[in-house]
């Protein structure tokens, strides 16, 4: 029989063991963040009332938007708190463990695996960037005064917007080479669906990039050189950050296999 | 339900760490609270979060199909 506990544990992430860190003052639902340390690595977590975030909840709210968004907002603000001063990997969600004990028996059994993920993206952390074609510049055009040049024009409208599409290609392209020169890693991300930002202008590249604590410097250098570059096609850049390296840990860890 | 629904942090894209929450990050599997298929449940209630109101229909679907 499943009973929901009074509380569960949410983890936000995985730091390195052993050393004091600021903590943020508030996570989920208002309750407060602590520490538990396992030796080699630790974990940030909160203890939730399991009513409102147990597994009935969760169930609950599976296909909740908004509870989903909230949640996610919250863990996400405080491991954004957490990349500010020390290196995390970042829990996917759910991230609810029974007590302290079963989070602690995951961090002591998967401890390498951790520290080895946790030294791969020390000193680092991620930042996105997106382009946005903010306006297509529209072909210059003389009333046509016959058929045969109004079909002339219109051929070259096309021709001309052909060449700004290769063009911008070539553009982009180029911005996110310019990037990956200043990044210790970087991914291309499919751009998302106007639909999604609610936008109207495209998405050109939506890309992340680790880059270095020390370097963030000559990184955003890059990007305002990229701003200058791009803005004569009428593209835009936004960046967003400093992310836990989100696309730079894809660790799937099941604690029920022994380590070979 | 529409994509106008879902709150919005400032300064903050929802679908940036949507698209985040999906692809990265430590996964864990098997002993926590919730079994795997409430995992699969939440990431089908994370890609409606995405998920253009035209295009839910076809998520769900997907997923039964699974």
């Amino acid at each position: 029989m499943e009973v929901d506990s009074a509380t569960v544990v949410h983890a936000y992430g995985v730091v390195v063991g052993g050393t004091s860190l600021p903590l943020p003052d508030t996570g989920i639902g208002g309750s407060g963040v602590a520490l538990l340390d396992a030796g080699p690595v630790a974990a940030v977590f909160s203890r939730l009332p399991g009513t409102d975030y147990g597994e009935a909840a969760w169930r609950e709210h599976a296909e909740d938007p908004s509870w989903l968004a909230d949640v996610a907002l919250e863990h996400q603000k405080v491991l954004g708190e957490l990349i500010e001063s020390t290196d995390v990997l970042p829990m996917r969600l759910p991230a609810m463990y029974r007590d302290e004990m079963q989070l602690h028996e995951l961090l002591t059994h998967e401890a390498s695996l951790f520290r080895a993920a946790l030294d791969s993206v020390h000193d680092h952390v991620e930042w996105s960037v997106q382009l946005f074609l903010a306006s297509e510049p529209e072909p210059v055009a003389e009333k046509p005064m016959s058929g045969r040049e109004y079909i002339l024009q219109k051929s070259d409208a096309a021709r001309q917007r052909q060449d700004g599409r290769e063009r911008r290609q070539r553009v982009v392209r180029e911005a996110y080479a310019s990037l990956v020169d200043v990044s210790r890693q970087s991914a291309a991300n499919p751009p998302h669906d106007p639909a999604l930002t609610g936008r109207s202008e495209v998405m050109l590249l939506n890309s992340a990039h680790l880059v270095s604590r020390r370097h963030e410097r000559l990184f955003f250098d890059v990007i305002d050189e990229t701003v200058e570059r791009v803005s004569p096609h009428g593209i835009t850049v936004e960046v967003r950050g400093p992310w836990p390296p989100y696309n730079f840990v894809e660790l799937g860890v099941d604690p029920r296999e022994t380590p070979t | 339900m529409s994509i106008e629904q879902i709150p919005s942090a400032e300064g903050l894209a929802l679908v940036d760490l949507v698209d985040r929450l999906i692809g990265g990050g430590v996964v864990v599997n098997g002993d926590v609270v919730l079994s795997l298929a409430g995992v699969d449940l939440v990431y089908v209630g994370l890609r409606l979060v995405l998920a253009p109101a035209h295009e839910i229909g076809r998520v769900l679907v997907a997923e039964e199909a699974r």
